[in-house]
């Protein structure tokens, strides 16, 4: 053969090959896709399956323990991905394939890297196929394989991985490793395991009795809870407070499962021996669990006694003891207490509510500490009833805290007996206990209590006025605001006025039909005067609509100053884009600057109302600043266009980059645009930023527009 | 709006504590006096362990602080101990005539502050994977506890750091601190009283899960415990990055120490959105990974109907109703429309705990032995979200969760997520 004819055979056997490697790279490429769920799935047979699973970790393997992070990370990230989607619900078939071709390759042909990574797959979905193959592991050399499958054997749901784990116990050639067994035995609850585990309570070495005696705590039961008690006549030192702690957690376990017979005796041997306090809190909130009422007499005790530390403590697991026993019991304390203790305690009973205790409570707001005498308010609150609105009422007459806890008491006293108790005591109240009837009506949101608040608007009494005026905010409609205006209109004091004014804005806000609502109080406005008017046009604020914009700028020439004033703050905080054309118009036309200011001020806070598109926003920030006359006013504009994310808005801000007064705050509005922008239109944000990095003095920005620049500019390599 | 609002027992609790003049009565230390500073033997006694970033900034105020005493700190770095010690030597000898004072051991282990007998609250601000084995210790020891969020790498090891707290009648604050934050109080008062009206839909903005990280070995730093730091977590060999405090990088995006930004800043928003849409005892029922198609963020079904998003608009926690929305973050607050804000609650409304300084609140809860304003429970549930977005995500598909037995329903494989093993000898006490 030539030795022509021999290079062309060899470079076609070059080219099928090189083409059959792609080919095959591609096959690679599109069943890893398929396995890790991002293309269509092929159906296949388990055995068909259990080769497809098998090839794509083949194609993986090799780079899963590369020196190439990047590689590793993509290959090991892969069969990650691959695996987790195998564990899925209703794909047994898939799980399976996958945890068997891991398999075969966690032998020590493999590197370490790569069995531990492999062995942390099957740790998460790993069944019983992979039991034989990890326990096997157990023995391994390496440590960390070995220690990485003793953690998958742990978290393995078959019943044969806990058997193996036993069966590795006492085989166990460390002390170390015999902790590590006990523990996965523990962790997995293995009943089987503790007469295994018991018998490590004796051993010579301290860290294997430590963990066998935490391990019988977790795995709990009758015959682990016998060992513990056994060995903890004979611990000392280290071992002594981990054998109590053991007990306990098989206590508490005996209550979770309802053997609360079976947890009693330990508690009492645990809380009644000299045992440290820890020990004794712990056992005493278990004597709670299981005794509930019964153990209050121990709480009780403790209460009252002379440890501290222990008191504390008895009063929180008191609040968890529920019934009126404990009510009642908490209540019979209160004497025998101290004034702090007595608020703690004061302050569960009204958060119980129990009326068994409201004698007791009433006693406490008798006393001498101002401190219990609050608390016993509050508590009146959650144990009182209709019968008790007098003494309340009566309370608030006092000041600070004492008033505002019998408030709070009046507001939260229970039952609809309540509710109408308190408007019949109306009547007879004084002229100090009515105006807090009236208060409490509103705050308890009692809709029997209109036509009695609105009794009381035109009362003789200020404050009686007030109040009723004050509930109405709360509960009045419109068939009251009639009464308002009037109460307005003959306001004798600035704050019965300015809460008229509240109430009406309130009742016409809620009213159904506004322009109705609108025209009262356009109509009553008609005929008011000085202060009176300006309330009624602030009112007409909160109604809103056509109507009420309307009267409002025709009162922005009002030859009564107040008036005027009322309509041009009124306009400028109206609350939607209608006032917007009327607001520019006055910030460019408006002689007084103060009323130029309001009127600019309200048409940028108009700016980000409601749900504009951008364009238009934009729009109106370039006739903000168009308006705008002095520096702070276009600084004003550069916090809604900094917002924005348009070429027009970069537009609009970088020129101002040149104007003194707004340098600082238009390069950072500049850069904050060109953030939104994201790295498009390169030309335009590279200029702008450029530009702002000579003007800011402020870090951030700085730092900012670099990063921008980068995004659209970046270094050549 | 006619509709009372009724005064839950925590709140009812809260409120009477606000309105109290006496001071507390309880205490876990001998005394713990009220007024100007109290003599030594009436502080309380604080360890320090974990005094990294985050760690640093609660021994600093610590350290300032007129109630407590630090006697111990405990950190794997040797520079970071002893650099600690000193400091509390240091500020505590500028007030002895002598100008001397020793009272501050430092230690490698935090077992040995836990068999202290005189430390009465440790602050603990480890890395996440430590949280759990750290805290539980030393409530068992006898020990009240703020420890750092979130609360724990792993749903169980939250739980069961639940379940020792109230085992061992301790005080446990988590360290989510935006519930000390008037702002977002504000907002959740808002939504809980139905300022928005019924609750549709929150977005909470927070970074996304960790990953598997890959890093080359560098030599372990001279006076750096590596064996301690990676403690209940697979080995793997130092490197810098790896075990960095740096927020947003370092330990807090690699999945065998933490959950990412979404346990991260999840502790924290998550938390708030938990807490607008009181669910502090429960959760989600159903957690939808974004899925290209019909799903584009990870998404949150509670059984109420209230739909919560991972993201998708708005700053921080972004609460929307059938009447408005409530957006907040910290130092941010907005309500559309701007009067939901602007109105004051009434004195019937819902009052929400109110506390303005996270740690001051663990102080007082610790003289009272009420729960704290993020107790562990709430920490738990908050963290819990968190980490179910993360199982959804990593495992890629849907999950229902039942929020009273705190289970996976109808996926084995996606429950073993709900704990991870721990490197022999750690287990979960």
């Amino acid at each position: 053969m030539k030795l022509s004819t021999l290079l062309c055979t060899a470079a076609a056997v070059l080219l099928v090959g090189a083409g059959l490697a792609r080919a095959a790279e591609a096959d690679a490429g599109a069943l890893l896709k398929e396995l890790k769920g991002e293309a269509e799935p092929v159906k296949r047979s388990a055995a068909e399956l259990e080769a497809a699973y098998a090839q794509a970790l083949a194609s993986l393997l090799p780079d899963m323990a590369s020196d190439d992070l990047k590689k590793r990370s993509d290959s090991q990230g892969d069969w990650s991905k691959i695996c987790l989607r195998a564990g899925r619900p209703g794909a047994e078939d898939d799980r399976a394939a996958a945890c068997k071709a891991m398999l075969p390759k966690l032998g020590a042909d493999t590197p370490p890297l790569t069995r531990v990574w492999l062995i942390r797959q099957l740790q998460l979905i790993g069944k019983g196929e992979s039991v034989a193959a990890l326990v096997a592991l157990l023995d391994d050399k390496d440590a960390l394989v070995r220690e990485s499958a003793r953690r998958a054997v742990q978290a393995n749901p078959a019943p044969e991985a806990g058997q193996a784990l036993l069966a590795a116990l006492p085989k166990a050639d460390s002390p170390a490793w015999r902790v590590a067994i006990i523990n996965a035995c523990a962790a997995r609850k293995n009943a089987a395991a503790v007469a295994a585990i018991a018998k490590y309570l004796a051993d010579n070495d301290e860290s294997v009795a430590l963990a066998a005696a935490a391990g019988l705590g977790k795995i709990g039961g009758a015959e682990a809870a016998a060992a513990l008690a056994a060995a903890k006549a004979k611990a000392t030192g280290k071992l002594l407070p981990v054998v109590l702690d053991a007990w306990l957690l098989c206590a508490d376990q005996f209550v979770a499962d309802g053997k609360k017979d079976a947890a009693l005796p330990i508690y009492d041997a645990l809380y009644a021996a000299n045992n440290p306090d820890r020990f004794r809190i712990a056992a005493l909130r278990g004597i709670v669990l299981v005794k509930g009422e019964d153990a209050v007499p121990i709480l009780t005790e403790i209460l009252t006694g002379s440890n501290a530390r222990l008191r504390g403590i008895a009063l929180s697991f008191m609040r968890e003891v529920p019934g009126t026993g404990a009510a009642k019991a908490m209540a019979a304390l209160l004497p025998k207490l101290a004034p702090a203790a007595q608020v703690d305690i004061l302050n569960e009973l009204g958060s119980r509510g129990d009326p068994a205790t409201k004698s007791a409570v009433l006693a406490a707001a008798k006393s001498d500490d101002a401190g219990v005498r609050v608390a016993a308010l509050k508590a009146l609150g959650g144990v009182g009833d209709a019968a008790d609105i007098g003494t309340l009422a009566q309370a608030t007459a006092a000041e600070g805290p004492e008033r505002d806890a019998a408030r709070f008491a009046l507001d939260h006293l229970r039952g609809q007996a309540v509710d109408q108790a308190m408007i019949s005591a109306l009547a007879s109240a004084d002229a100090k206990v009515r105006p807090e009837l009236l208060r409490s009506l509103a705050s308890r949101r009692v809709a029997a209590a209109v036509a009695p608040l609105a009794k009381y608007v035109e009362d003789a009494d200020a404050a009686t006025r007030i109040e009723a005026i004050k509930g109405l905010e709360t509960l009045g409609d419109e068939k009251v605001a009639g009464l308002i205006i009037r109460a307005i209109a003959n306001a004798k004091q600035d704050d019965e006025r300015q809460a008229a004014e509240k109430t009406l804005g309130a009742i016409c806000a809620r009213a159904a039909d506004k322009d109705a609502a609108a025209d009262t109080v356009i109509k009553a406005a008609g005929s008011a005067t000085g202060q009176a008017k300006a309330s009624l046009l602030r009112a007409l604020g909160k109604v809103g609509g056509a109507k009420a914009l309307a009267a409002i700028k025709a009162n922005l020439k009002d030859a009564d100053a107040a008036a005027q004033e009322a309509a041009f703050r009124t306009l400028a905080d109206w609350p939607d884009g209608a006032a917007a054309a009327d607001l520019l118009e006055l910030a460019k036309t408006e002689t007084k600057a103060a009323n130029q200011v309001l009127a600019l001020r309200g048409y940028v806070r108009l700016i980000t109302v409601g749900n504009r598109p951008v364009a238009e926003k934009v729009k109106m920030c370039q006739e903000a600043l168009a308006a705008a006359k002095r520096p702070d006013e276009k600084r004003l504009v550069l916090g809604p266009l900094a917002d924005l994310n348009t070429l027009e808005a970069l537009k609009t801000a970088a020129p101002l980059m040149d104007e003194a007064g707004v340098k600082e705050e238009a390069a950072s509005a500049a850069v904050k645009i060109s953030k939104k922008l994201g790295g498009r239109l390169p030309a335009e944000v590279k200029d702008a930023m450029e530009k702002a990095l000579t003007i800011t003095r402020n870090d951030r920005v700085k730092k900012d527009a670099q990063d921008v620049l980068k995004k659209v500019a970046p270094a050549k390599k | 709006m006619l509709k009372r609002t009724a005064v839950s027992r925590r709140e009812f609790l809260k409120g009477a504590a606000a309105l109290a003049l006496a001071g507390p009565y309880v205490v876990t230390s001998a005394a713990l006096g009220a007024g100007d500073r109290p003599a030594a033997s009436n502080r309380i006694t604080m360890a320090h362990i974990g005094i990294g970033n985050q760690g640093s900034g609660h021994f600093g105020g610590m350290l300032g602080n007129a109630e407590a005493q630090i006697l111990a700190v405990g950190d794997v770095r040797q520079w970071v101990r002893d650099k600690c010690q000193k400091a509390v030597e240091d500020r505590y000898g500028q007030a002895k005539a002598s100008g001397e004072y020793k009272g501050c051991a430092a230690y490698n282990d935090f077992r040995e502050i836990a068999a202290r007998t005189d430390i009465d609250a440790t602050v603990v601000a480890v890395p996440d994977h430590w949280h759990a084995l750290v805290a539980i210790e030393l409530l068992k020891s006898g020990k009240d506890v703020y420890c750092e969020k979130p609360l724990a790498l792993t749903i169980k090891q939250a739980r069961a750091m639940v379940t020792a707290t109230r085992r061992y009648g301790r005080v446990f604050q988590t360290g989510s601190q935006q519930r000390s934050s008037a702002e977002f109080r504000k907002a959740c008062e808002l939504v809980r009283n139905g300022r928005i009206g019924k609750v549709l839909t929150v977005n909470v903005n927070v970074g996304g899960p960790s990953t598997e990280r890959y890093y080359p070995e560098e030599p372990i730093p001279e006076g750096f415990d590596w064996e301690f730091w990676l403690g209940p977590a697979p080995w793997a060999p130092h490197n810098s990055e790896r075990c960095s405090g740096n927020y947003g990088g370092g330990w807090r995006m690699v999945r065998d120490y933490s959950g990412g930004m979404m346990t991260d800043w999840g502790a924290h928003h998550f938390d708030i959105a938990q807490w607008g849409l009181g669910m502090d005892n429960t959760g989600p029922v159903e957690i939808l990974p974004p899925d290209g198609k019909d799903v584009p963020r990870l998404t949150y079904k509670y059984a109420n109907g209230v739909v919560m998003y991972h993201g998708g608009g708005g700053n921080g926690v972004l609460f929307t109703g059938e009447k408005g929305k409530v957006e907040v973050n910290r130092g941010y607050f907005k309500s559309y429309p701007d009067e939901i804000g602007q109105e004051p609650l009434g004195p019937s409304d819902i009052r929400l705990y109110a506390s303005n300084n996270h740690m001051a609140d663990f102080f007082q809860c610790m003289k009272t032995r009420q729960r704290p304003i993020c107790d562990v429970e709430i920490g738990c549930r908050s963290v819990s979200v968190c980490h179910l977005g993360n199982i959804a995500v990593w495992i890629n598909r849907p999950l229902k969760w039942d929020p009273v037995k705190e289970e996976i329903i109808g996926d084995p494989e996606a429950s073993r997520w709900l704990d991870r093993p721990m490197r022999a000898p750690w287990h979960l006490g």
